[in-house]
């Protein structure tokens, strides 16, 4: 598996994000190109889950207008990112059970008070693998 | 001596140290060099017909290191296409002509990327067919592509470089409308069906598709590297009796019903006007049709028939909208998953546009299946049947 590729910028924005929402779970689309495929733009969308606290959802609508933007600027979705305000950024098994095949998932979390993002996908027993992640 | 041309990737790719050793007498040259040979490797061309034009386009784009090489083209090979088409031998006659592309241009470089899309371009799949391209080389042979190519270039705004011959004849240009005219300015509207005959009732000399793709091959590396003068407002015409090229001067037309400003330009299917349609249902040999329109789909729903739907998208797309009852395997897995699918049951098979799915059904008939293609996709569906599904 790749690593997952992270403007500097993208890593910036999704941070801040997770900071602002705090403590409620930020989310968002990560959109990038290339091959292979670099992040270079964070999507933040609102929270749909009914308990932000302790989940995130993110509305059909959200994702059909960011594919639809995305694809217009020959970009693609490559994976999701979302925060654990109080917990390490770990999977959590509903997010092993929410996620897709072939995409990116990246957690901001809260670890020994210091804030880490890391990236996983879904292997091939269903099971999440870290993806390293790469700032450029 | 640079010139207009198509956003190059950043940061380009590297060279290996194999490429290095086959692309040598590139790379001594001042206008290539190095970073010209990386422009090629970054860059991405799409073939629209993998024929006459086509086969030398293809030959020697591959054989420059142009990265990514896609192919439109749904055609098997047929003997009497061997005269010019020398993608191919007679060893391929009646295998598909991308798979025997494929095949050979692997040959000729494997560094090179092959993309076979097996469909035949249509109004609804010309834009997502060609975005994901910087330069479409059109070697069609009928009047119906050329003009959606070149609509769909004006609209995306990429180059066309477009190449035709005739008997004796060849024409060349580089239709860009951001940069000149397009194909339209000249020809504003299609010619009435039967009026142009097409290549098998004029005929055409072997050797000059081979002439006129070679400089297609020629327009499209200047345009990826960025050098020279593309033949952009400018039409090239090659008599290969006389041995003469003789160039007209364009203009771009300020009515031009697709490129000039202000124009709001629709794609179109041509082929009713221009008179060359596949049959709509069925070849000539009886066999079952591989596409269904999304009202006559909405019509067999309502009739109860009994039909397996199958959606090919990704799960992500899934969850923007999906037709209800649709068995859902992307379309990568699909090979892996055929057991899920019933070979008794008539299948449709859609996702986004009707690309992938066109994929997946030519595997599934491949494999037995009575499988048909949604047209258009599930966007079709929703422009044409119920506008309530969200579209992306």
């Amino acid at each position: 598996m790749g690593p997952l590729r992270l403007s500097s910028h993208a890593l910036a924005t999704l941070q801040a994000h997770a900071a602002a929402e705090r403590p409620r779970e930020c989310c968002g689309i990560l959109v990038g190109a290339g091959s292979p495929p670099a992040v270079d733009e964070v999507v933040a969308v609102t929270n749909r889950h009914p308990h932000p606290r302790g989940g995130y959802t993110i509305a059909a609508a959200d994702l059909a207008a960011t594919l639809r933007a995305a694809r217009q600027r020959r970009r693609r979705v490559l994976g999701f990112y979302h925060s654990h305000p109080q917990s390490p950024a770990r999977p959590s098994e509903a997010d092993r059970a929410a996620a897709w095949d072939g995409m990116s998932y990246c957690i901001v979390g809260e670890c020994a008070e210091r804030s880490e993002v890391r990236s996983w996908r879904r292997g091939a027993a269903g099971e999440m693998v870290e993806q390293p992640v790469e700032v450029a | 001596m640079t010139t207009a041309a198509p956003p190059a990737p950043s940061p380009l790719p590297e060279l290996t140290v194999a490429e290095l050793r086959r692309y040598g007498r590139h790379l001594v040259i001042p206008e290539v060099g190095p970073d010209g040979q990386r422009r090629l490797k970054g860059a991405s061309v799409l073939l629209v017909g993998a024929g006459g034009l086509g086969s030398p386009l293809a030959l020697y784009l591959a054989a420059a290191g142009v990265g990514r090489l896609g192919m439109v083209e749904f055609d098997q090979v047929d003997e009497s296409n061997l005269q010019r088409q020398v993608l191919y031998g007679s060893a391929d006659v009646g295998t598909p002509k991308l798979a025997a592309a494929t095949a050979r241009l692997a040959e000729v470089n494997p560094h090179v990327e092959v993309v076979p899309h097996a469909v035949r371009l249509t109004a609804a799949n010309a834009l997502e067919l060609l975005a994901p391209y910087d330069v479409v080389a059109d070697g069609s042979d009928n009047f119906a592509a050329r003009y959606l190519v070149n609509d769909a270039c004006a609209l995306l705004g990429k180059p066309d470089v477009f190449g035709a011959v005739h008997r004796f004849e060849g024409q060349l240009s580089v239709f860009w409308a951001a940069e000149g005219p397009c194909y339209r300015c000249l020809f504003p509207e299609p010619p009435p069906p039967g009026l142009i005959p097409s290549c098998a009732e004029a005929g055409v000399l072997g050797v000059l598709p081979g002439i006129i793709g070679a400089l297609q091959a020629n327009e499209v590396i200047k345009l990826a590297l960025g050098v020279g003068r593309p033949l952009v407002g400018r039409l090239l015409l090659f008599d290969a009796l006389g041995t003469t090229f003789r160039e007209l001067a364009l203009r771009k037309d300020p009515d031009c019903p697709v490129c000039a400003p202000g124009a709001r330009p629709e794609l179109v299917d041509y082929e009713e006007l221009c008179g060359s349609a596949p049959a709509p249902a069925g070849g000539d040999d009886g066999e079952a049709p591989w596409e269904i329109a999304p009202e006559e789909l909405a019509r067999w729903r309502g009739e109860g028939r009994d039909l397996q739907l199958l959606d090919v998208r990704e799960p992500f797309e899934q969850a923007i909208c999906s037709l209800q009852g649709a068995r859902r395997v992307p379309l990568r897995q699909l090979p892996q998953r055929l057991a899920e699918l019933d070979r008794q049951r008539p299948l449709v098979a859609y996702c986004h546009h009707g690309i992938r799915s066109a994929r997946a059904v030519e595997l599934l008939r491949r494999e037995g299946f009575q499988a048909i293609n949604l047209a258009g996709g599930i966007d079709a569906w929703s422009r044409q049947v119920d506008p309530s599904l969200p579209r992306y």
